[in-house]
C-alpha cells in the first residue's frame, strides 16, 4: 500500500471518529434568526442554478432549463405563499427572480404573438413546454427578439441576470412593466410584466431601444 | 442582460443544497457554537460554511451520506475558527494550537488516524479535505479563503506535522 493510500484510509477513519464524537444531526435543534434564513434562501437559489453563473454576462439568449430543485422548502416560504397568490419579484445581488406563488393556473394556455415587429423580423422558432412558451423572432442579420410567456405555476421562476440596478418601471396600459436596460446598445434589454387578471407573466428580450421595446410589448395580441 | 427560466420538476423535490441545509444546519450550528460560544457568531460561521457548500455543490453527489456529513462538519469548523481568529485578532490562526476545534474521541482509532486527529484543526482540515474528500489544493484555497501559496504552505506544514506526530507515536 502506498503512503498516499494509507493517508487516505486513515483520513477516512479520522473523519468517521469526528462524526462519531458529535451528536446525530437529528438531535441538534436550533431556531435560526430570520436574517440567517433570508441569507440562506438567497444562497439556495444560487446553488439551484449554478449554470446561470457560468453563462456569459451579456449573452442575449433565452435558456430553457428543466432542473430538479426544491420549491417552498422553508417555513418562511410557506408563510409567504399564504400571503401572496401572485407573481412575486425578489431582487438578489446578481439577479432578479420572478416567482409564482399560489395555486397552479389550470385550463388551456392562451397563446400570444407580437404583431408590431421591427422591419425584417419574422418568427423563426417556437418552443412550448408545460404551459410555458418561448418564441424567437429573427431578422436576416441574425438579430433576435425573444418573447416568453407563461401561466402561473408554483414550479417556475424567471431570472433576469446582469446589472439590474438600472431597472425602471414603464406604464403599459393598465399595468406597469419593468424594464432592465442593457448597458450597451448591442446587448439585450429585458422587459417583464405581469397580467394579474390572467395569472400570466410576459417577458421580451431584445437589443432594441427602450421605445421599441415598449412598442413591442404594446403590440401583443391573443392568437 | 440574460433571462433564464427555471422549472422545478415537482415542488416536493428538494435540491441538494436544500437537503444538506435541512439535514445538517442544526449540527453545523452545534459545531460552530462549541468553538465560538455565541449564537450570532455561530450563525455567521454556519452561513459562511453554506456559502462554500453552495460554491462546491456540484462536487457533492449525495446530500445526505456519511461523506457529506463529515464534509459539512469540516467546513463549518474551518469557518468557525476563521470567525474566532477575526474576533481575537489571530492573523495566523492556522498555526495557533490554542484554538480548539472539534475534540474527537480517539478510542478505537488506528495510529495514523489518531495522529491526524491530534493535528491542529487547520492542518487536520487540510488533510481531510485533500485526502478524504479529494479536493485539490487550489479548491481548498478557495474554500478556506486563502491564497494558493498559503494553501500549499498549509498542505506542506500539515504533512510535516503529521510526520512528526507519527514519528513520536513510533509509526514511522
Amino acid at each position: 500500500m502506498t503512503q498516499e493510500e494509507m493517508l487516505r484510509q486513515a483520513a477516512a477513519r479520522a473523519d468517521q471518529a469526528i462524526r462519531d464524537s458529535l451528536p446525530a444531526p437529528e438531535e441538534c435543534r436550533h431556531e435560526f434568526s430570520p436574517a440567517f434564513e433570508t441569507k440562506i434562501r438567497r444562497l439556495s437559489r444560487r446553488a439551484r442554478h449554478p449554470v446561470l453563473y457560468l453563462l456569459p454576462k451579456y449573452a442575449a439568449c433565452l435558456v430553457l432549463a428543466v432542473l430538479v430543485a426544491g420549491g417552498g422548502w422553508l417555513t418562511v416560504d410557506a408563510e409567504a405563499r399564504a400571503n401572496f397568490v401572485t407573481w412575486v419579484r425578489e431582487r438578489c445581488d446578481a439577479f432578479v427572480e420572478y416567482r409564482f406563488t399560489g395555486e397552479k393556473t389550470t385550463g388551456q394556455l392562451q397563446h400570444y404573438c407580437l404583431t408590431d415587429l421591427p422591419e425584417g423580423y419574422t418568427e423563426s422558432e417556437r418552443m412550448e413546454l408545460d404551459n410555458q412558451v418561448a418564441v424567437v423572432y429573427q431578422d436576416e442579420a441574425g438579430h433576435m427578439i425573444h418573447f416568453f410567456y407563461t401561466h402561473g405555476s408554483d414550479a417556475i421562476s424567471l431570472f433576469i441576470v446582469g446589472d439590474t440596478s438600472q431597472a425602471k418601471q414603464v406604464p403599459m396600459g393598465d399595468t406597469v412593466a419593468e424594464l432592465y436596460p442593457a448597458e450597451h446598445l448591442d446587448e439585450a434589454s429585458v422587459l417583464v410584466w405581469i397580467s394579474e387578471q390572467d395569472g400570466m407573466a410576459f417577458c421580451i428580450s431584445a437589443a432594441l431601444p427602450e421605445q421599441e421595446m415598449i412598442q413591442l410589448c404594446e403590440s401583443i395580441e391573443k392568437e | 442582460m440574460l433571462i433564464y427560466l427555471q422549472m422545478i420538476e415537482t415542488p416536493e423535490e428538494k435540491s441538494r443544497f436544500e437537503q444538506i441545509y435541512l439535514q445538517y444546519k442544526g449540527l453545523m450550528f452545534h459545531v460552530a457554537f462549541q468553538i465560538l460560544h455565541n449564537e450570532q457568531d455561530a450563525e455567521d460561521a454556519v452561513h459562511q460554511a453554506f456559502v462554500k457548500i453552495a460554491e462546491n455543490i456540484r462536487k457533492i453527489d449525495q446530500p445526505v451520506c456519511p461523506k457529506t456529513h463529515g464534509y459539512v462538519v469540516t467546513i463549518v469548523e474551518n469557518k468557525a475558527i476563521d470567525q474566532y481568529r477575526k474576533q481575537h485578532k489571530h492573523p495566523s490562526a492556522e498555526l495557533n494550537e490554542e484554538i480548539q476545534g472539534i475534540e474527537p474521541d480517539f478510542e478505537g482509532v488506528t495510529d495514523l488516524a489518531k495522529c491526524i486527529l491530534k493535528l491542529p484543526p487547520r492542518y487536520r482540515e487540510m488533510i481531510l479535505l485533500r485526502y478524504h474528500y479529494g479536493y485539490t489544493v487550489r479548491e481548498i484555497a478557495r474554500m478556506m479563503d486563502i491564497s494558493l501559496v498559503s494553501a500549499n504552505q498549509l498542505n506542506q506544514r500539515a504533512k510535516k506535522k503529521l510526520k512528526k506526530l507519527c514519528e513520536e507515536a513510533g509509526i514511522l
